[in-house]
């Protein structure tokens, strides 16, 4: 096979596309054979309890500027990808040829991913999945027809490969190198998110009492939070000097930026362990409402890799706990986190660039990349 | 002179209009408008070539409502929301003499119908239907149906000639045919062109296939007419030449059936099997109460022998015929028309919508303090131009603004805005409202309207509040209109939605919702405790469970409290830090409202003594159902078993602190000292 293979790289949400644009920049550099492409779905706002899709204007407008090469939703099928790469098991929204590859955007199952239930055949629908860690091929492997592969948490890969440093990433917030900071990352259901637990009074982990400092905290909301949480949080962040707003869709940098996490079932909270940071978790007393509760998935099996909090007076308090005793639990982190995401060597979008040619029977492209690396 | 729109929503509207385009022409003190919504087959709605050009031909210009400039009137056979504020009044005509689910208090109606001033019905049993609704809080008289005035009045063309232009001989019977268009309650699929064996040299069978049957019936019934000397087809929208003419009608749940039987024209109903599949099917509409018009016919040779029969015997229906007529028509007379112009003209003349019905005064507090000029002005407006409910403004914290403002606002709404901050005597008047407000709150047209209408319709409640204020939803409308295609997160466009989707249902109540806006039953339990609270605006929390009805018709908007947070830096001034603050605090506590108690931030302040909570287990079987319902926020359930309670035992204290706890008025029998009353 002679001809260049078009590989699409198709982002569902815009929190998609830091799992997969790694991927992208290297088959650029690597494999400049390869035409890749950037597309979405007509954007559709998100509304209170309802995920959107798409980008907005102003996102592939960023995609553009970033150098991608954007192609339009409509012009998807004309252009017959020999692979589609999303960061979500969207099978059914696709409706052109060419291979399926998820590589997937989080860690932990909410009752959807990487759990013994029938729902997770849908996977079966794929070419190719791709999984952060060695945990989640473990658990997927005996339940799936379709390769499964362990590649990494391909939005590390900076993180591993020394770009992003806590350092660089307090530099790009603002925020000072010596101060203490909490990131707060809540997800955005009502019955299991920090949010209602904690709401206002969140500001009071960056007052100076109990020799809360120069402490700051970090606001990074999920993509899907309802409006009103938004609104408030932006207000707050607007009241406190100490409190910052995030409004990337990459957590990434939030997670490097801070000394203590606090966090509830999201699956920030397994990105914080794997990034060796201390986590807080809050349960929402409504937890076991969720519709999808299933107390074996691992967001709830381990819980004792954080100091636990249901109430906001011993969210701060644990707050304070994990700056004093930032050892705390570091062994339950490094172990969780080596089934979460495996080493973080900066190589997981190498590992699932390489699995996705080699789907394509691309042998000649994989030994001149590997070559090449 | 008063000026008339008369706007045609659907096809099937234009025969009941012409009639009253007829009148309105000729009428002196009336000048004539005539809108139509854009053509759209798919939806159903506009009107078609065919019938624009039928308007032409009478010599009239159609054009869209937003051409058309203000007008005394508008009638209409469907009150859609776009017809919001384009005339003084709005007045809803029949258009069918059956329900279809959709009229006379069936189905959704209910929200649709309230849109119009005035409901003009074909009958008494119309009337009838709609007052046991519950739901409709206009005007409703009955008039007849326009489309039948000009057979009842004479003034259709004479019979004869009408039979020449359609080639009926002499010695030939005319039969029309003409069937409704929805699948599940059409004839036209089960009969389609084998209906033509009812022609022969002695029958004329007209054919008129509903617009909004599709192109290949209409096609074939065409097809039928070149392929047989004894088959014509109806092509004007106007039915009432055919009807005239016909000897017999043969149809199925068509109004058209109806409307033959009240002309005592003998009918022969061809069977359905699949109406209850109909999405809106309603066995209490007319068609299923009033079907014995005549036969019921399942086959053609039945059909065939059925109209046999009743050519040969035509009057041996018409005792039936007669009985339906009687409950189904008011008018008889031809006298349609010129009675809606009348019941118009008199409708503009005076402000007819709160004698005709009773309505309750509504008296507004506004609190205005620290508001802006432009708040104030803008909820004023709200309520006395917009709000469609006759109502008193009293504005609470207007010391500071000048003299000639409030001149002014008093010389443009003369005896309805006052200063007096509301005196005592009307916050206990039980025969009246009352509607805290807080300045800078507004509402699309109606508002007010709908939402006191939920206290009329719920006598056990005493507190209603809108379903979204200030983009903080008490029931999320977002989400529950969430199959909408591209959601319009504007308060103009929820409120849009949930009018027709949602309008007439009662919400369970739930946490107290923030006072932006919240109506009271002037002189209840609940209006003595909260009114000096909110003056105060000392609400009480989130933990207090205080049972409001939600009102999912109504979304309002804040307009004064949106701070453009992305705008902010961390230089904010005074003013606008004490806002975002007490924004910060509305949200938080509108984000915990699901939260237990021990996890709230605000900390609960009794500002009475609490009540001693009662054991359910201690209570007899009734109050221990009412305890239920209360807890499940079922109050008018709950209401009806204290009240029965304490008219079997007056006093008891039981049934009293449960009356109180959860703010439910029962007749009198809880009053502040907690006794008979």
């Amino acid at each position: 096979m002679s001809d260049a293979p078009r590989i699409l790289f198709y982002i569902k949400r815009n929190l998609h596309l830091p799992h997969v644009e790694p991927i992208l920049r290297w088959m650029e550099t690597h494999t400049p054979e390869v035409q890749v492409r950037v597309s979405a779905p007509p954007w559709i706002a998100p509304t209170e309890g309802l995920p959107g899709t798409g980008l907005t204007a102003a996102e592939i407008d960023a995609v553009k500027a970033k150098g991608l090469q954007w192609l339009p939703y409509g012009e998807i099928a004309d252009w017959s990808p020999d692979a589609t790469i999303m960061a979500d098991a969207d099978y059914a929204g696709l409706h052109w040829p060419g291979k399926l590859v998820n590589v997937n955007h989080g860690l932990i199952s909410k009752g959807w991913y990487y759990t013994n239930k029938p729902g997770v055949q849908r996977e079966n629908q794929g070419d190719l999945i791709c999984v952060p860690g060695p945990y989640h091929a473990e658990v997927l492997t005996p339940m799936l027809s379709k390769p499964v592969v362990a590649t990494g948490l391909v939005k590390f890969d900076p993180v591993g490969r020394g770009e992003l440093t806590q350092q660089t990433a307090r530099t790009m917030f603002g925020l000072p190198l010596a101060a203490e900071v909490v990131l707060l990352a809540p997800t955005f259901n009502m019955e299991l998110s920090a949010v209602p637990v904690l709401a206002d009074r969140a500001r009071e982990l960056v007052h100076a009492a109990a020799g809360r400092g120069d402490r700051h905290l970090l606001i990074k909301l999920h993509g899907m939070a309802p409006p009103v949480w938004q609104e408030m949080y932006r207000l707050l962040a607007a009241l406190e000097q100490r409190i910052h707003y995030v409004d990337s869709a990459d957590l990434t940098p939030s997670l490097m930026a801070a000394d203590v996490v606090i966090s509830d079932v999201s699956s920030a909270y397994m990105e914080a362990i794997a990034l060796d940071r201390p986590v807080v978790l809050v349960d929402n007393p409504l937890q076991t409402r969720y519709f999808n509760y299933d107390p074996n998935d691992i967001e709830y099996r381990w819980r004792d890799v954080g100091v636990r909090a249901k109430t906001v007076d011993e969210a701060l308090a644990a707050v304070d706990h994990c700056f004093a005793n930032p050892e705390e639990k570091v062994d339950a982190r490094r172990t969780y986190g080596r089934k979460l995401v495996g080493d973080i060597d900066g190589r997981a979008s190498e590992r699932a660039a390489l699995a996705i040619l080699t789907l394509l029977e691309r042998e000649e492209l994989v030994t001149k990349a590997v070559a090449n690396s | 002179m008063l000026r008339a729109i008369v706007h045609l929503h659907r096809a099937s509207h234009l025969p009941h209009a012409i009639p009253l385009l007829h009148v309105l022409r000729q009428a002196k003190n009336w000048q004539l408008v005539v809108t139509r919504t854009a053509y759209n087959m798919a939806d159903k709605v506009g009107l078609p070539p065919l019938y624009e050009e039928r308007l032409h031909r009478l010599g009239l210009r159609v054009m869209p409502l937003d051409e058309a400039g203000p007008a005394d009137v508008c009638f209409t056979f469907e009150p859609v929301r776009e017809l919001a504020g384009c005339a003084d009044k709005i007045v809803q005509l029949p258009a069918s003499l059956i329900g279809k689910g959709l009229r006379y208090g069936g189905g959704s109606s209910v929200a649709r119908d309230n849109l119009a001033d005035l409901q003009i019905v074909p009958g008494r049993w119309h009337a009838e239907r709609l007052r046991r609704s519950g739901g409709i809080f206009v005007p409703v008289i009955t008039a007849g149906l326009p489309a039948l005035d000009p057979i009842l009045g004479g003034w259709v063309a004479p019979r004869e000639m009408l039979r020449q232009q359609l080639r009926i001989e002499p010695q030939q019977k005319a039969i029309l045919y003409a069937p409704t268009w929805n699948p599940e309650l059409s004839s036209a699929p089960l009969l389609w062109t084998r209906v033509r064996t009812l022609a022969t040299p002695e029958r004329v069978l007209i054919l008129r296939p509903h617009p909004y049957l599709p192109d290949e019936y209409q096609q074939a019934c065409a097809e039928l007419e070149k392929g047989d000397a004894n088959i014509r087809v109806a092509r004007e929208p106007d039915l009432q030449p055919y009807l005239h003419v016909a000897d017999a009608v043969v149809s199925d749940l068509s109004s058209v059936a109806w409307e033959a039987a009240v002309l005592d024209k003998p009918v022969i109903r061809f069977d359905t099997p699949n109406h209850r599949e109909y999405t809106r099917f309603d066995d209490t509409d007319p068609e299923y109460k009033l079907a014995n018009i005549g036969p019921l016919v399942r086959t053609l040779d039945e059909l065939r022998e059925a109209v046999d029969q009743e050519l040969a015997e035509p009057q041996q229906g018409a005792d039936l015929r007669r009985t339906v007529r009687d409950q189904l028509l008011a008018d008889t007379q031809g006298t349609t028309c010129a009675r809606i112009l009348q019941a118009a003209g008199e409708l503009v003349q005076r402000d007819a919508s709160s004698a005709a019905t009773g309505r309750t005064t509504v008296n507004v507090l506004v609190d205005a303090r620290g508001a802006s000029l432009n708040a104030v002005d803008g909820t004023i407006e709200a309520v006395l131009d917009r709000g469609r409910e006759p109502a008193t403004v009293h504005l609470l914290g207007v010391a500071n603004f000048a003299p000639d403002i409030i001149s002014g606002w008093q010389g443009r709404w003369p005896g309805r805005v006052r200063t007096d901050q509301l005196p005592k005597q009307l916050a206990a008047d039980p025969t009246s409202h009352l509607l805290l407000l807080k300045a800078g709150t507004v509402g699309t047209h109606g508002w007010l309207f709908r939402l006191v209408n939920h206290l009329r319709r719920h006598a056990g409640l005493d507190a209603v509040a809108p379903l979204a204020v200030g983009g903080r939803p008490v029931q999320e409308p977002e989400v529950r209109i969430q199959q909408g295609d591209g959601i319009d997160p504007a308060y103009e466009s929820l409120d849009a939605r949930l009018q027709f989707h949602q309008a007439g249902e009662l919400l369970e109540p739930t946490q107290a919702p923030a006072p932006d806006a919240i109506l009271l039953r002037a002189g209840s339990p609940l209006t003595t405790a909260l009114l000096p609270r909110w003056r105060k605006r000392d609400w009480p929390d989130t933990s207090e469970k205080i049972p409001v009805g939600i009102a999912p018709d109504v979304v309002l908007e804040f307009t004064g409290r949106r701070i453009n947070a992305n705008r902010m830096t961390s230089a904010l001034h005074d003013d606008e830090r004490a806002r975002a603050e007490e924004r910060v605090r509305e949200l938080s506590q509108w984000i915990q409202r699901g939260m237990p108690p021990r996890i709230r931030n605000v900390k609960a302040e009794s500002h009475e003594p609490a009540a001693v909570s009662l054991d359910p287990a201690t209570l007899s079987g009734p109050l221990r159902l009412a305890h239920h319902y209360i807890e499940q926020g079922k109050l008018d359930r709950a209401g009806e078993l204290l009240e029965r309670a304490l008219h079997e035992s007056p006093g008891d204290p039981a049934a009293i602190q449960l009356a109180r706890q959860a703010g439910i008025s029962v007749n009198g029998y809880v009053s502040a000292a907690g006794g008979k009353s």
